[in-house]
């Protein structure tokens, strides 16, 4: 990869991995380090990584930074399983979208980096298996899983209201 | 039966998730309906409720892209291999040659130079032909000054060309050759003088050096007992052709040895020395050049 084509790797996708961060850990401060350290490793390999494999593989690199950084914080849990719910406060929603952030707050963090990557990025489920280093199959399990948690959220955030 | 075998309860909800997004094709489609049928459990999992999409909020973006880019560096020129080995054979050549060139200057070029070699055992400086010192008569230099103002406004005067001296004799004559106005250089400094010209060439301590040669009594540096011949010799000739060198001397010698031509020091770089030796002088030259004995 040639530094034009790094540059613009920041211009087309340092956006993308930045929400993509935000999305899971909600605090902007630590999405930027995140950020800025997936690009230092991507430069540091730039000999080996190709401009067309340059966002997935940033997309790799930010997320395994970001579950390191939150092991060390302990602010997640990160088993595979739907933590429970504590009640619906509706006074923090203001909204769908809100209900839906809730909601994907909510779920597992290898769930929500399935459909994160899906539903924002668009990739294909055999790209995101290679990204999470999953089946095919894991990663279609995963993605029907946490639709289903989203979809059974909003029902009972409806049945609230 | 076959379709059926191949969906189970481990990857029931991946066909579940592709019969809604419509990528089943009829032969995988008729499989999950005979699975679905065989556990009902998970038909209600198609409960016909419309899966929520998630949708990227555009207005999180990175700040500050700038400190994420990257200059290009500088070019690196890498130099083909033969021209490295070449390029580093020229420089050890010049090392070498830069080295050897005050060694490799003969008599018949510099005649000025003295050498002492292993096969000359001595060396006699003629001091025949060595122009004696100039004495200062105030009324000439007068005389001369307002004549060198005269000669400056009308044109400059040539330049003047060096004095020619008589070469050095690199032999070792019989001693009935040598006349009374001829002395005899020894061969080579004896290892007490070299050691201790050595050391104060590291000080500069023009007084205990010649306190210490004149007493010599001072032992030899450890490291100076290996001097080589050619490092002695070359030492030797830098002794009586150096002006620099030739303040080491005693300051008896020194004074009796007259300052170079003012046309000498320009053309010759200051290293002719003439030696014209009073008695006391040459005393104390034989004192500072002892022999090995």
């Amino acid at each position: 990869m040639t530094v034009e084509e790094f540059n613009r790797c920041v211009d087309n996708y340092s956006d993308n991995v930045f929400r993509f961060i935000v999305a899971n850990i909600k605090v902007d401060a630590d999405a930027e380090d995140v950020v800025q350290n997936a690009f230092s490793i991507l430069w540091e390999r730039r000999e080996e990584i190709s401009y067309d494999k340059a966002k997935s593989y940033l997309f790799t690199v930010a997320r395994n930074n970001m579950i390191d950084n939150i092991r060390k914080l302990k602010r997640m849990d990160f088993t595979d399983t739907v933590p429970e719910t504590k009640g619906v406060e509706r006074n923090s929603f203001t909204g769908a979208g809100d209900a839906l952030d809730t909601a994907l707050e909510r779920l597992p963090e290898i769930q929500r980096t399935v459909v994160l990557l899906r539903d924002y990025e668009g990739y294909a489920y055999k790209e995101i298996a290679e990204m999470v280093e999953l089946t095919e199959t894991q990663v279609k399990v995963y993605i029907f899983r946490a639709r289903k948690a989203l979809q059974q959220y909003l029902i009972k955030i409806d049945n609230v209201i | 039966m076959l379709f059926n075998m191949l969906i189970n309860k481990d990857n029931i909800e991946a066909y579940l998730l592709d019969y809604m997004e419509g990528n089943l094709d009829p032969a995988d489609e008729n499989a999950l309906n005979a699975f679905l049928k065989a556990h009902p459990e998970y038909a209600e999992l198609l409960d016909g409720q419309p899966m929520p999409v998630l949708r990227p909020d555009k207005s999180i973006v990175y700040g500050d892209k700038d400190s994420l880019k990257r200059k290009t560096p500088a070019r690196i020129f890498y130099l083909n291999r033969t021209v490295v080995r070449l390029a580093a054979a020229a420089a050890v050549l010049a090392l070498i040659i830069s080295i050897a060139i005050p060694f490799l200057r003969s008599p018949e070029q510099d005649p000025q130079v003295i050498r002492a070699h292993a096969d000359r055992p001595g060396i006699v400086i003629d001091t025949q032909h060595i122009a004696p010192q100039e004495v200062e008569d105030p009324e000439v230099n007068e005389t001369n000054r307002q004549q060198d103002e005269q000669k400056q406004d009308q044109k400059p005067e040539p330049r003047k060309q060096p004095k020619q001296y008589a070469p050095i004799i690199p032999v070792n004559p019989p001693q009935d050759q040598i006349a009374s106005n001829q002395m005899v250089l020894p061969e080579r400094l004896s290892r007490k003088a070299v050691g201790e010209l050595k050391l104060e060439s590291y000080t500069s301590d023009h007084q205990r050096m010649q306190a210490d040669l004149l007493a010599s009594a001072q032992p030899l540096l450890p490291e100076q007992e290996n001097q080589n011949e050619q490092k002695r010799n070359g030492f030797f000739n830098t002794i009586l052709n150096s002006e620099v060198a030739r303040n080491f001397l005693p300051e008896a010698v020194q004074q009796s040895l007259p300052e170079p031509d003012e046309a000498d020091k320009k053309d010759n770089g200051g290293k002719n020395l003439i030696l014209e030796l009073p008695p006391a002088g040459k005393r104390l030259i034989d004192t500072f050049f002892k022999t090995e004995e």
